[in-house]
């Protein structure tokens, strides 16, 4: 090692960068990288260049690209003023994040708090909230329409046992949303519930020590100690799975399609329609390619911005 | 090192696998064979294997066994034909057949809806029949239908199924109202779905006098449709390229709707989905829906009753939609004659005075009712009174418009009401929105 | 230490948890219980009026039934083909790249690397078109190649396997070279060895998403033979029109979840650990 550093120091720059290129270990490295980088660049950074030029063209996927027409940014302007149901699903589908990462939220960090606690078979418990992550979120639809269905699905039967009245669930444009909701909270909840554990366990009790010792009450420490340092944690994946709830699509699908007679899905009135099944609908049904792709892009820009406004805030902190 | 032969095999094996892959082409083999026919010596050549892939939305269980047993029949019949039954639901149909032709898979052949023609013949997507088809097509269908297959002035396949629409009515629900007769008019009819509606204590409808089909796009607009011919409203221009719904004989058509929505007649969260288990008294649908109301009618299949489309105040008479589905042969086919084959095969019949396999289908396992006359004939006899109300109605039927840009139009319609039902916009804005979206979209796609 | 009083309020506070585990854990398990409940029932007991909570008695042969509705063996293939491959792919890419950019010094590393953090960003259906229309002039379509190769690199996989070996000390690396070791060796005989960690996190992780993959397959699986798992299941789903085969979906159901829940099981560890390293590193 040492003599290699020695000569190194004595030739000139470019020899050394010369050298550096035609090192065995550098071909080396450059063959290990290429194959991901050759897909990243197929399958990835390519296709968003495209989905950017498509957006501009009108495009019905079967004709050759060569020959589609330049409509400039009429896709963008008619999804934004005249597309109803675009609207609707921009609109469902941010309620839908919101909604859906602050419910998980709150409800993960109090299960993580609860789990955090001196109890009995943990993992067990960590198992059971674990679940529904595990499971095809197209199941997880699947399996929750037919509960929430309002002739003879459980919850009813339950509400009626209960001594409530029934509900129409997804057949009420006002209700079913909040089913949609309530099926990814039930999904994910586990997961945030893991993360704030770890981060919980991360804390050391040092902290809550020196507080108890300046006479804080559990509820102030838990202002004071536990909410600041959790709040990257926080921070991170309340940001990351709004990205991926803005994506939402399987839920949505086998909840709202191919029930008799549907053919678009989206629930009463587009009351669940999101972005991803209107753009799956625009592209793949009415053969709108460039109205489909300008959509993805409105959505990408959103997500970018959010990633953006995460990576500000975190710094902040830092 | 080991590991690494086994990782340079399991790459290999990946690459294999993405070679192979149901996407085979079959051999063309050809063999003579000898046979002795008395004192004759005849070479007779063995047709070469032909798979066909078939396609048709008849996924259900109690419809995909009786047509996957007349598949069968072919395949005896012709043993070098193999026939591959695919069956999706109606609302991905669409999206199968050009999606699969997009990525160059197309079946070969499909039965699809007459308004997806124009798409399908600008894209390429249909192969001309032969003359003979043409011809058997001409001879032996009604006007209706053929003028339903009919696209820039070509036949495009074999016609099917025809529906229409007509007021089905739940015969014990209206008597036990006081009425003995189904609603000749939109006042009778709007007094009924009163009567007949039942509401709680919490004001939600338990039982809905008239009952809405929402979420679907036809659900939606072919009773608006035969509501709004019935009250001498028209729904587009002669040429197909301007909405003609948004006039006065429309609004009234939509405000029907609201004025039963108003007074808790109808509710679209008590759909048509519970006209069987008597949670509706009034449904419009089609001809089609035999078969379940059938299986699952609670009050008993015989206290279904079927009524013309009740005539609106700006109308004279009845009215009705009628629409057609066609049996077709993919433009790319790799056995384009036999495709036309089997398709000839599925619609006529084996013997004069004889029902069509299809025909026989139809009428037996979906109560549709077939297009072709001779079946008309032939199958007189399986028509109850349920099905005889429907190909009565033919009389006063009218093919829904087959025009580029047809589908959007519907569903862009389709939207526009039920966004009036559901209180998002008044009925007269819907209707103005949806006629201005859809002007657009038959002016970009002529 | 002191001792935990047995007060009154702790008695309470304690029971109180329990109870708040339990009503959680049963609202976790409802639809699962549900789901295999009525995959054993009957398509009348699915849709009565009010339905039963457990069938009358187990119809077990729902599960023959679902299989030859639908080429459920089939799919069931299909799924273990694809996501192993895909897995298998994904730990091989992101292994060897995030090596490369770990422990080599190259022009053009750091370009490339934010080659890889700008694919991070970028989401799924972003890319669902174009891939479709590259994927299809390549002839993937509607093959297995079309299943899995689009899927093969991950650049999260790519960023975390970096993150992970970037810890590895360099002596371990430098040791072996002077013995001698090419590089691949290094690789495959070093890097991999320490990084199981974060493998097997990778891989679970994969394991799950892959299995449960519904959109893309539902794009390029045009045959019935080429059906995944969910593809199977969504197939089920609208094999009636009325409610009558709802217990057939559930059986489906109930047989499509199985083995991701097998594999969470058995390596729960290293996803919770995942989860953990992702939440905390930010």
């Amino acid at each position: 090692m040492s003599d290699k550093l020695a000569v190194s120091e004595v030739t000139l720059p470019s020899v050394r960068s010369r050298r550096r290129l035609l090192h065995p270990r550098t071909l080396w490295a450059y063959l290990f990288v290429s194959p991901a980088i050759v897909a990243l660049l197929l399958f990835t950074i390519g296709p968003i260049l495209f989905t950017l030029w498509v957006s501009v063209h009108n495009w019905n996927l079967i004709e050759p690209i060569s020959q589609m027409p330049f409509v400039g940014l009429e896709n963008y302007r008619y999804l934004l003023t005249k597309d109803a149901i675009f609207q609707r699903a921009l609109r469902n589908t941010f309620v839908f994040a919101v909604c859906g990462v602050g419910a998980n939220t709150v409800l993960g960090l109090l299960g993580a708090l609860l789990l955090n606690t001196r109890l009995r078979a943990r993992v067990f418990w960590r198992t059971l909230f674990f679940l529904p992550i595990v499971t095809a979120p197209l199941a997880l639809g699947m399996m929750w329409a037919v509960l929430l269905n309002k002739n003879y699905g459980l919850i009813n039967n339950l509400l009626g046992l209960g001594g409530l009245p029934t509900q129409p669930f997804l057949s009420s444009p006002k209700q079913a949303l909040a089913c949609i909701i309530g099926v990814a909270v039930y999904q994910y909840v586990g997961y945030y519930i893991i993360i704030y554990l770890a981060g919980l366990q991360g804390i050391p009790q040092e902290y809550y020590d020196a507080a108890a010792v300046d006479g804080a009450s559990s509820w102030q420490s838990f202002r004071h100690v536990t909410l600041p340092l959790l709040r990257p944690v926080l921070l991170f994946i309340a940001v990351t799975n709004t990205i991926g709830a803005l994506q939402v699509f399987d839920i949505v699908f086998a909840a709202t399609t191919g029930l008799a007679g549907e053919t678009s899905g989206g629930g009463p009135a587009n009351s669940t329609m999101v972005v991803a099944l209107h753009m799956y609908n625009t592209a793949f049904k009415f053969f709108r390619m460039g109205r489909a792709t300008a959509m993805a892009v409105i959505l990408f820009v959103i997500i970018f911005v959010i990633t953006l406004i995460q990576l500000r805030l975190l710094r902040e902190r830092t | 090192m080991r590991k690494q032969t086994l990782l340079v095999l399991l790459e290999l094996v990946a690459m294999l696998l993405a070679a192979c892959g149901p996407a085979a082409t079959p051999e063309v083999v050809e063999v003579t064979k000898i046979v002795e026919k008395e004192k004759e010596v005849v070479v007779t050549p063995t047709p070469a294997p032909v798979k066909l892939v078939v396609l048709t939305h008849w996924g259900e269980e109690s419809v995909l066994k009786p047509m996957q047993a007349r598949f069968d029949e072919y395949m005896k019949l012709h043993p070098n034909v193999t026939i591959e039954y695919q069956t999706v639901t109606f609302d991905q149909l669409l999206i199968k057949i050009t999606t699969a032709r997009a990525a160059g898979i197309s079946p070969d052949v499909y039965h699809f809806y007459n308004l997806w023609m124009p798409e399908f013949v600008k894209g390429g997507m249909l192969a001309v029949p032969p003359e003979e088809v043409v011809a058997d097509i001409r001879a032996n269908y009604g006007a209706g239908s053929i003028q339903a297959v009919t696209y820039a002035g070509q036949i495009w396949g074999y016609p099917t199924e025809v529906n229409t629409y007509q007021l089905i009515y739940n015969k014990k629900i209206l008597e036990e109202a006081g009425y003995d007769k189904p609603p000749e008019t939109w006042d009778e009819l709007k007094e009924m779905a009163c009567k007949i509606s039942q509401v709680d204590a919490s004001g939600t409808v338990t039982r809905a006098g008239f009952l809405v089909i929402p979420g679907w796009d036809s659900g939606v607009v072919h009773p608006f449709l035969s509501l709004l011919w019935s009250n001498g409203g028209e729904y587009l221009d002669a040429e197909g390229t301007k909405a003609l719904f948004d006039s006065s004989e429309g609004l009234e058509t939509l405000q029907l709707y609201m004025d039963m929505l108003e007074d808790k007649c109808t509710d679209p969260a008590i759909s048509w989905g519970d006209f069987p288990n008597s949670k509706g008294g009034m449904v419009i649908m089609a001809n089609w829906w035999r078969a379940t109301l059938k299986d699952t009618f609670q009050d008993g299949y015989e206290n279904v009753g079927v009524a013309p489309i009740p005539v609106g105040p700006s109308g004279k008479s009845t009215a009705t939609l009628q629409y057609n589905w066609l049996f077709g042969v993919d433009n790319g086919s790799k056995y384009r004659d036999e495709a036309w084959k089997l398709v000839e095969w599925l619609n006529t019949p084996a013997k004069a005075g004889e029902a069509s396999p299809i025909g026989d289908f139809l009428t037996s396992a979906l109560g549709a009712i077939p297009s072709r006359l001779s079946d008309q004939k032939a199958l007189a006899d399986r028509y109850d009174a349920f099905l005889q109300a429907f190909v009565d109605s033919a009389a006063v039927a009218r093919p829904e418009p087959v025009v580029p840009g047809g589908q959007e139009v519907k569903t862009t319609l389709q939207t526009k009401i039920e966004s009036a039902w559901y209180g998002q916009k008044s009925p007269g804005q819907a209707l103005a929105d949806a006629a201005e979206e859809s002007n657009r979209i038959l002016e970009e796609k002529r | 230490m002191a001792r935990r009083q047995l007060t009154s309020t702790a008695i309470a506070g304690t029971v109180l948890k329990y109870l708040i585990l339990v009503l959680a854990g049963a609202w976790m398990l409802l639809p699962f219980f549900w789901m295999f409940s009525a995959s054993l029932m009957t398509s009348q007991e699915v849709t009565r009026l009010p339905p039963p909570l457990l069938p009358a008695q187990l119809q077990w042969h729902n599960y023959i039934d679902v299989s030859r509705a639908v080429p459920l063996v089939r799919a069931y293939l299909n799924s273990l083909l694809v996501t192993i491959l895909t897995v298998i792919g994904i730990l091989f890419t992101s292994s060897l790249c995030g090596f490369a950019f770990a422990k080599y010094q190259f022009p053009g590393r750091d370009i490339l690397f934010m080659l890889v953090l700008a694919s991070m960003m970028i989401p799924f259906f972003v890319t669902l078109i174009p891939v479709f229309y590259i994927v299809k002039q390549l002839g993937w379509l509607n093959n297995y190649a079309g299943l899995i190769l689009p899927g093969v690199v991950s650049a999260y996989g790519i960023f975390l396997m970096r993150q992970f070996i970037l810890d590895i000390p360099n002596e371990f690396i430098d040791a072996a070279r002077i013995d001698g070791a090419s590089e691949f060796r290094i690789y495959w005989q070093i890097i991999i060895p320490l990084s199981t960690p974060a493998l097997a996190t990778l891989g679970s992780f994969n394991f799950v998403g892959t299995w449960n993959a519904f959109l893309w397959p539902l794009l390029v699986a045009q045959s019935r033979e080429l059906y995944t798992v969910p593809l199977a299941l969504n197939s089920l789903r609208t094999y009636g029109m009325e409610a009558q085969f709802h217990h057939l979906q559930m059986a489906g159901t109930a047989i499509s979840v199985i083995p991701a829940m097998l594999v969470f099981v058995a390596l729960q560890r290293y996803f919770v650990k995942g989860i953990a390293l992702t939440g905390l590193k930010g």
